[in-house]
């Protein structure tokens, strides 16, 4: 049995990982000493943080229950907050359990809406805009990715995987001697086996998690990407720290993200030039980072790694096929000025603007005299040894 | 005492594993282990090897932890895994004398009386002594499982059965049609 329980004043919570099935309940001390150490120095919310706890039997929740009520009848001012997240099955059906114990007891499912972009990019709507990224950026990547240290017979995470095209292209190209890939949205990841299943693809793990809380092990990963993700996260460093972790020492970690101001378009390009411009402060407006890609460099220095690596390139009508890119737009213009644009509130006269830069934007793909571009920034980074 | 219900003509052995119950005892953390190693064995396959992987290991810690504490050595605990659809079976044989039997006769028979989630709730959040029997009841309660007993007085052993499914029923189809990659 092997578990961790920490108090974090900083947070005012007690964090909570591993595997914690004991023989009996006094193998919990541990416990009891870390809620007597927050006891003392907290008041108003004690949060009890179990994103990372895998395993918990009947023995260690009985005592869990009995500390917590203990707590609630001592410090009847004190509000405990229960934090645990979908990504580990059985855990909120059991915790819920514990709100009976008291009314001071709250049970929050972290990761229902744990980003703020997350109802727009996890309700299914992006899916035609992830597939038609993944067909342009492919012919691109494919020659990128071994300049990055990918190499056939790696294990590999595909973390934020999105609908799992690129794994799966991945797959077939380098052939990895393990796929797995992850992401927090179930429409995506249905997508994603039903597709791997009808292509005859049966050896990628397509794994439900969050990237910022990943239950898989440390040094797990000769090659880790995460692609289009650090862009829509409000705390991108969580992830890379994450990304770190599951990485091996000596192996990398790959991310590509946009400067979605930087899209471009000849002609119109006034009109397409402002309508990304506002995606970027749209992003922004719900706390993600459309124009996180020049920032991937200093993201993975700061998170540990060296043997840094970075590079652009641009996706564009003349060397994509002009109909997949207006197709690209389209997904975007769909999600951007449709679901967003309204969340956000903007006014009619603003969205019929803002939809005009999209549809100059294809205009100008499928002008054969026309230019359309797309830039992406990919970094990577070794894990020292 | 419940009959063990059949399994179609489907249904397909996944993995059979046989400890000597001594060995079983031997250490408390035997039960996590076997759990886990049995679970990622069994959710290789699985839409979500995690998800399933967890929640598999989770029903059969409980039930080892039931049989480490269970059973009358000397004798063998074999543990075999079925899939008949989407229902998962565990089965366990275990050597348990008069004393053991009643337990498990017991500890089913509050599992499939109507107030199981009442019962498991006392068990949980109540102050009195624990109660092992508290696993077969989470299963019942909590995943919907079917527990089945059948006891072979001969060989002095137990068949316990769980049926249960554990793969996410919720996957609900794509919303864009499906190209492949």
């Amino acid at each position: 049995m092997s578990f961790t329980v920490r108090f974090d004043d900083h947070h005012q919570e007690i964090i909570f990982g591993g595997v914690m099935r004991p023989k009996a309940a006094d193998e919990l001390q541990v416990v009891h000493d870390a809620v007597k150490e927050a006891l003392q120095c907290i008041s108003g919310t004690l949060s009890l943080n179990f994103k990372r706890l895998n395993n918990l039997n009947n023995v260690a929740f009985r005592e869990l229950a009995a500390i917590f009520g203990d707590v609630c009848e001592q410090q009847p001012q004190l509000q405990l907050k229960i934090i645990c997240s979908s990504v580990v099955g059985w855990a909120m059906r059991k915790f819920q359990l514990l709100a009976r114990i008291s009314p001071n007891i709250a049970v929050e499912h972290y990761d229902r809406n744990f980003y703020p972009g997350q109802r727009v990019l996890e309700d299914g709507s992006f899916i035609p805009a992830l597939r038609a990224q993944t067909k342009m950026t492919w012919r691109h990547e494919r020659h990128i990715l071994p300049r990055h240290g990918l190499r056939p017979e790696m294990h590999v995470a595909d973390i934020c995987c999105g609908v799992g095209d690129f794994a799966a292209l991945v797959q077939k190209e380098f052939k990895p001697g393990r796929m797995l890939a992850l992401d927090h949205a179930r429409s995506s990841l249905d997508y994603a086996r039903k597709a791997a299943a009808e292509s005859g693809i049966t050896d990628i793990e397509y794994i439900y998690g969050d990237a910022a809380a990943l239950l898989l092990e440390d040094d797990e990963f000769d090659f880790v990407m995460c692609r289009h993700a650090l862009q829509v996260f409000n705390e991108p460093e969580l992830i890379v720290k994450e990304l770190y972790r599951i990485c091996k020492p000596g192996g990398r970690v790959y991310i590509t993200n946009e400067k979605i101001s930087e899209c471009a378009g000849e002609p119109y390009s006034e009109s397409i030039q402002w309508t990304y411009r506002e995606v970027a402060k749209l992003f922004a407006h719900f706390d993600m980072d459309a124009e996180c890609g020049p920032k991937g460099q200093r993201l993975l220095q700061e998170g540990g790694f060296d043997d840094l690596k970075m590079e652009m390139f641009i996706v564009t009508n003349r060397e994509s096929n002009p109909r997949d890119f207006a197709d690209m737009i389209q997904a975007w213009e769909n999600v951007y000025a449709g679901k967003m644009s309204a969340a956000r509130g903007d006014s009619p006269e603003f969205n019929a603007r803002f939809r005009r830069g999209f549809q100059d934007h294809m205009a100008t793909a499928l002008d054969p005299k026309g230019y359309a571009a797309w830039p992406i920034w990919v970094a990577s980074g070794r894990k020292p040894l | 005492m419940t009959p063990v219900p059949a399994l179609s003509p489907q249904a397909q052995p996944l993995i059979r594993l046989d400890v000597d119950a001594p060995v079983l005892a031997a250490d408390w953390a035997h039960c996590d282990q076997l759990a886990n190693f049995l679970a990622r064995l069994a959710a290789f396959d699985r839409a979500d090897s995690f998800l399933y992987g967890n929640l598999l290991s989770t029903v059969l810690n409980e039930l080892f932890e039931i049989v480490f504490v269970q059973h009358t050595p000397p004798g063998q605990v074999n543990c075999s895994l079925w899939r008949d659809g989407k229902i998962d079976r565990i089965e366990l044989e275990i050597p348990a004398d008069d004393k053991a039997r009643d337990f498990y006769l017991g500890g089913v028979a509050k599992a499939q009386a109507p107030e199981v989630d009442e019962t498991y709730t006392h068990l949980l959040l109540g102050e009195g002594q624990s109660d092992r029997i508290v696993g077969f009841l989470e299963l019942a309660a909590d995943y919907d499982a079917r527990i089945s007993l059948e006891p072979f007085a001969q060989t002095n052993t137990l068949r316990l059965v769980v049926d249960v499914e554990l793969e996410p029923s919720a996957i609900s189809p794509a919303q864009a049609p499906v190209t492949n990659p």
